[in-house]
């Protein structure tokens, strides 16, 4: 094999194993989006059943998804009596890195309505 | 075989990889679009639960008996409030068509929904309480380009029990 055979298949090995870690990586978004939104519905439930959110609540929310290093995360709730609509809107940025260090942000949102079962 | 022939043999595999992956990647997809079905499929069962037979809940006589504590649900208003939030928080229009908003890709072909109500005291009903059973069937494009279309169903059981075990994820 000669130098420039050796150099075309060097770049062809490099080029296979980006492609390969490259969809890999585009894996990781999913499951920090299942992760995202599981946290989100215990919350949901809890606006449901009480009609509304504590502050205490809403902090914890906001703690809980900064440990799963989301960013830009923002918590919207509409609070209701009984029978009244209630709705948790959670908007954040799942981080996560590609080949070569290029950092990713993927934008994601919780939205979820129903009606409240439990006075305000 | 020359360098060349190895070359093009290898870009083919390539190509090949690749579409295996869009198809896995597409899959992983279609899973974490069920998992939202099901989060926004439950909102929707608990908008239900508000719809309650306050008739018939009058005509109980004794409440120390603890099947009389069960919620009675005025079944044509629950199943129609639970459609609504459905196409409310699965952002569809009227027609079961998705919107612009939607997370699901296919905007062309409707969302079915189907609801059926249980009360807890009627004959046939599978569960041990109140129940408001919702399935959907989603549209759903896989593949490159969207080659296969199919249908995804899913169905979710809002109750007591569901009610505990979605309040209570980790």
């Amino acid at each position: 094999m000669n130098a420039h055979n050796l150099v075309l298949w060097a770049i062809v090995g490099i080029a296979i194993i980006a492609i390969l870690v490259s969809l890999f990586l585009y894996q990781i978004p999913g499951n920090i989006k299942t992760k995202f939104d599981n946290v989100c519905d215990k919350y949901y439930t809890l606006l449901v059943s009480k009609g509304s959110l504590t502050a205490a609540e809403i902090n914890s929310l906001n703690t809980e998804l900064s440990n799963m290093n989301l960013k830009n995360i923002t918590v919207s709730v509409t609070e209701g009596g009984w029978g009244e609509e209630v709705q948790l809107v959670v908007n954040a940025n799942i981080e996560f890195m590609q080949v070569f260090g290029m950092a990713e942000s993927i934008p994601t949102k919780y939205d979820n309505a129903s009606i409240s079962l439990g006075k305000r | 075989m020359t360098t060349h022939t190895w070359l093009i043999l290898l870009f083919f595999f390539l190509i090949a990889v690749v579409i295996v992956w869009v198809f896995i990647l597409d899959y992983q997809a279609l899973v974490i679009v069920r998992e939202r079905l099901e989060t926004n499929m439950l909102a929707a069962g608990w908008a239900g639960f508000s719809s309650l037979s306050l008739e018939e809940i009058a005509t109980r006589k004794d409440i120390n008996i603890l099947d009389m504590r069960n919620i009675i649900l005025d079944k044509i208003v629950s199943e129609q409030t639970t459609r609504d939030y459905v196409i409310k928080n699965l952002k569809l229009f009227s027609d079961g068509r998705a919107s612009a908003n939607s997370y699901i890709a296919d905007k062309a072909r409707p969302v079915d929904i189907d609801v059926v109500i249980y009360n807890y005291n009627d004959v046939g009903n599978p569960y041990p309480y109140t129940s408001i059973v919702i399935t959907v069937r989603v549209p759903f494009i896989m593949g490159p380009g969207g080659i296969l279309k199919i249908y995804g169903e899913k169905t979710v059981v809002a109750n007591y029990d569901t009610f505990l075990i979605q309040s209570q994820k980790e």
